[in-house]
């Protein structure tokens, strides 16, 4: 038990993270366009929260940090939804309660509790960012698979050739799934970050 | 000592969904309108897809007289291009979930642009038989129905044309002229209501238009005699019956058109005399002295014959409605105008609805029909449960073979 | 309430409204579970009696406060809340249902995905009967899942035998993939 705290201590790298965040990565990286929105809505919103979190952290009881934080969470991804829903409404009808969800997603909270807790708003700041960006980056790469390949479009548009030969399995759930799972296969052979055996931290 | 820690968090908990609730309050006064314009922006892409060149719209329905119910809103584009009327229909098949139909008419009346939205007859019809609709004035001249779906697209021309009245009578729009063909076509469902699919058969000589009737009733035909237009009914058994645009009978005044007519519908129409005797024969033992009938009425009913059995006089009738399928139902009526039996090829119970074969007993339906007569029937006989279609064909049958009987004596007396 | 509705419900709960593989909402929490099937089976009912009580107040709050008065910008935020509170209440008297070890774990459990999306899904629900057994069956689901998840992951996959970059997370979403895979096969429509 206390080495299953010490692996959560240690999950400041995000593909790490992606455990907690699977399930919005693979909802909404069936279009290219929910994508990069969902990619911007969790970069804003773990920023966002990252600064008010580091502001006001020394303030909340203990006891209390993860409710408090979770709602700061949902308050900036209320906001945020506010904003694309009056300018890219249909990206918002794409990502429907995923855009909500986002709020109680694991992968945001976890890192205001632990990174911005911890550390400073420059760190926190820092650590945001960057698991913005990985986030819409596999989203994104994600998508171009699945819309490509799978929809025969990108960014809404129908690709001519490719209208005969689409993988419809892609876009179902399933091919959710079947694609993270490439990505991050190939992700960590390229990179050569294997991800170390999990049995051992049990 | 849980409790009070319990107690602060919610408090703190407030406290932030308060800030938070307020901050997302402001936002809206930004975000609302913005909201709400691109929404209305949305509901104007329906609208303007049958609208070209249309950008905004006024709703003008509480303003109109005489709105029927199929009007669910009438739009006036608001640079004058015309309106958009958003129809609903329903029809046997539609149940509870209607028709949506959006209708773009332009300022000279002409139909511009319709679409047929949210309902499986979408996907029966395609876009192509709405687009049928284009370019027509209020007269929908042309534009017939859609085979093999003709409940739904009845009702769907029926929602365009109150649509259209509804322009028409509040003086929007002009009505659309019909020709005289077209409206004696439209008066083929009133003198001949038996007549049902019609299709377009070979026209030749003074038939400018020939139709026949699918279930073999008879034959139609849109005739002209020097200039003015005639529609000229035959029915199964050979009679002819004129009609003028006016929809007055009026076949003693043109012989030549009725023997034209005559000629033409005897040389194609299937006859069914035959197979009718010997069925007649199967179904009433001892028949003697058959002799075939001409009807003067226009219904389902393709072939009738008198018969004796012993010093008794019947009347047969081989009506022809449809129900889900093509109906062959037999009825024999004795001296008195009582059934004295029914009898059908096939209850067309396989494809409708086939849960009716299971509590259906086919011999006692079938006897429940006899001794009623035309003034006894009132249609619930011939309800069968859950085969609504087949009833309403049934019904039809026996209300056809007793207007046909009725004539039948009404013209011995 | 008609016997087939109730049943149609709790199997389209479990089959085709599968949340956590299907809908992708509280797929971490389920992915992350490696826990056995008792404690597993311990969280998924207190997540399913969170899902009960916050659709009993979250449905009434939408259908009589927030849609009435055209607060629905709010909905998010007020349901988080709602979670919130029920959660940490029940954390508060639910120390002897649950084992300590659960009972540590529990609020970082039961807020997910699942039960804000569950809340929001039930505002389209036309009665509150219907949105409550909708929220057994999606909880029920929702714990089948999980446990047979974990079961799959940790007891029939040998990570020694995958490719080193299949280790990991990769695996973890193939094997949620093939049970996803089954339901959608139940589905009918792949």
């Amino acid at each position: 038990m206390k080495k299953t705290k010490t692996s959560y201590l240690l999950r400041g790298t995000p593909s790490i993270l992606l455990v907690l965040g699977a399930g919005f990565v693979m909802a909404s990286s069936k279009d290219i366009r929910a994508a990069i929105g969902m990619g911007v809505a969790v970069l804003l919103s773990m920023l966002l929260s990252s600064i008010v979190v580091s502001a006001i952290h020394k303030i909340i009881p203990n006891y209390a940090k993860l409710p408090v934080y979770v709602l700061i969470i949902t308050g900036f991804v209320t906001l945020i939804s506010m904003l694309m829903q009056a300018f890219v409404p249909e990206v918002v009808d794409m990502l429907g309660v995923h855009l909500a969800a986002l709020a109680v997603s694991a992968v945001v909270y976890r890192d205001a509790e632990e990174v911005a807790d911890h550390n400073g708003e420059v760190k926190s700041i820092e650590v945001a960012l960057v698991t913005g960006v990985f986030f819409t980056v596999i989203m994104v790469v994600c998508s171009l698979i699945r819309e490509v390949l799978g929809n025969a479009t990108i960014w809404g548009k129908e690709i001519a050739f490719l209208q005969d030969y689409k993988i419809s399995g892609l876009v179902s759930a399933f091919g959710g799934y079947l694609v993270l799972a490439i990505v991050l296969a190939v992700i960590n052979k390229v990179t050569g970050l294997h991800h170390h055996d999990e049995k051992e931290d049990n | 000592m849980k409790i009070k820690y319990f107690v602060i968090t919610i408090a703190i908990l407030l406290a932030v969904s308060a800030v938070f609730g307020a901050a997302a309050f402001a936002l809206n006064l930004y975000t609302g309108p913005i909201i709400a314009a691109k929404n209305a922006g949305a509901a104007n892409d329906r609208l303007n897809a049958v609208m070209p060149g249309g950008s905004a719209y006024e709703d003008i329905t509480a303003t109109l007289s005489d709105v029927p119910a199929s009007v669910v809103k009438v739009n006036k584009e608001t640079n004058g291009l015309g309106y958009v009327i958003e129809a609903q229909a329903t029809s046997q098949y539609t149940g509870s979930t209607p028709m949506d139909i959006v209708i773009g008419v332009d300022a000279t009346g002409k139909i511009c642009g319709i679409e047929l939205a949210g309902h499986s007859e979408s996907l029966i019809f395609g876009a192509d038989y709405p687009s049928t609709y284009i370019g027509k004035d209020s007269a929908l001249a042309d534009v017939g129905l859609y085979a093999g779906s003709t409940f739904s697209s009845t009702a769907f021309k029926n929602a365009v044309t109150e649509a259209m009245g509804v322009l028409i009578s509040n003086n929007l729009i002009a009505a659309g002229v019909k020709s005289d063909a077209q409206i004696l076509e439209e008066l083929i469902p009133t003198v001949a209501p038996g007549y049902t699919k019609l299709s377009d058969a070979t026209a030749s000589g003074n038939i400018q238009k020939a139709l026949k009737a699918e279930n073999d009733t008879g034959f139609a035909y849109i005739m002209t005699e020097g200039d003015a237009s005639y529609l000229a009914l035959v029915n199964a058994t050979g009679v002819c019956k004129i009609y003028d645009v006016e929809a007055n009978d009026v076949t003693d005044a043109h012989e030549a058109l009725v023997t034209e007519a005559k000629a033409h519908a005897t040389a194609n129409q299937k006859s069914y005399t035959d197979a009718f005797i010997t069925k007649v024969e199967r179904m009433m033992e001892g028949a003697t002295e058959i002799t075939s009938i001409e009807l003067d009425t226009f219904n389902t009913v393709v072939d009738a014959v008198s018969l004796k059995v012993g010093d008794a006089t019947y009347y047969a009738f081989y009506s022809r409605s449809i129900g889900f399928h093509q109906m062959d139902v037999y009825i024999i009526i004795d001296e008195t105008g009582a059934i004295a039996k029914v009898d059908a090829k096939a209850f067309i119970f396989e494809k409708e609805y086939f849960m009716a074969f299971g509590g259906m007993n086919d011999a006692e339906y079938k006897a429940g029909f006899v001794g009623i007569t035309s003034d006894t029937f009132t249609g619930e006989e011939a309800v069968i449960a859950t085969a609504t279609m087949t009833s309403n064909a049934m019904k039809q049958s026996v209300e056809d073979a007793f207007a046909s009987f009725n004539s039948i004596m009404g013209g011995e007396q | 309430m008609d016997f087939k509705i109730i049943l149609g419900i709790i199997l389209a709960g479990i089959l085709s409204n599968n949340y956590a593989l299907i809908e992708c909402l509280g797929t971490g929490a389920v992915l992350e579970n490696e826990r056995s099937v008792k404690r597993s089976l311990a969280l998924g009912a207190g997540t399913t009696v969170v899902m009960l009580l916050t659709t009993l107040i979250t449905w009434p709050i939408n259908k009589f406060v927030l849609a009435k008065y055209e607060l629905e910008y709010l909905q998010t935020i007020v349901f988080v809340l709602v979670i919130l509170v029920i959660v940490e209440a029940m954390h508060l008297i639910g120390r002897k249902l649950l084992d300590n070890y659960c009972h540590a774990h529990f609020v970082k459990f039961a807020i997910n995905g699942a039960v804000l999306g569950l809340c929001i899904h039930n505002t389209h629900i036309d009665t509150l009967g219907k949105a409550l057994v909708t929220a057994f069956a999606v909880g029920l689901g929702f714990t089948l899942t999980m446990t047979l998840y974990s079961k799959i992951k940790y007891v029939s996959v040998d990570e020694d035998a995958v490719p080193a970059s299949f280790r990991g997370l990769p695996i973890s979403l193939l094997t949620a993939g093939m049970i996803v895979l089954a339901l959608l096969a139940l589905n009918f429509n792949i």
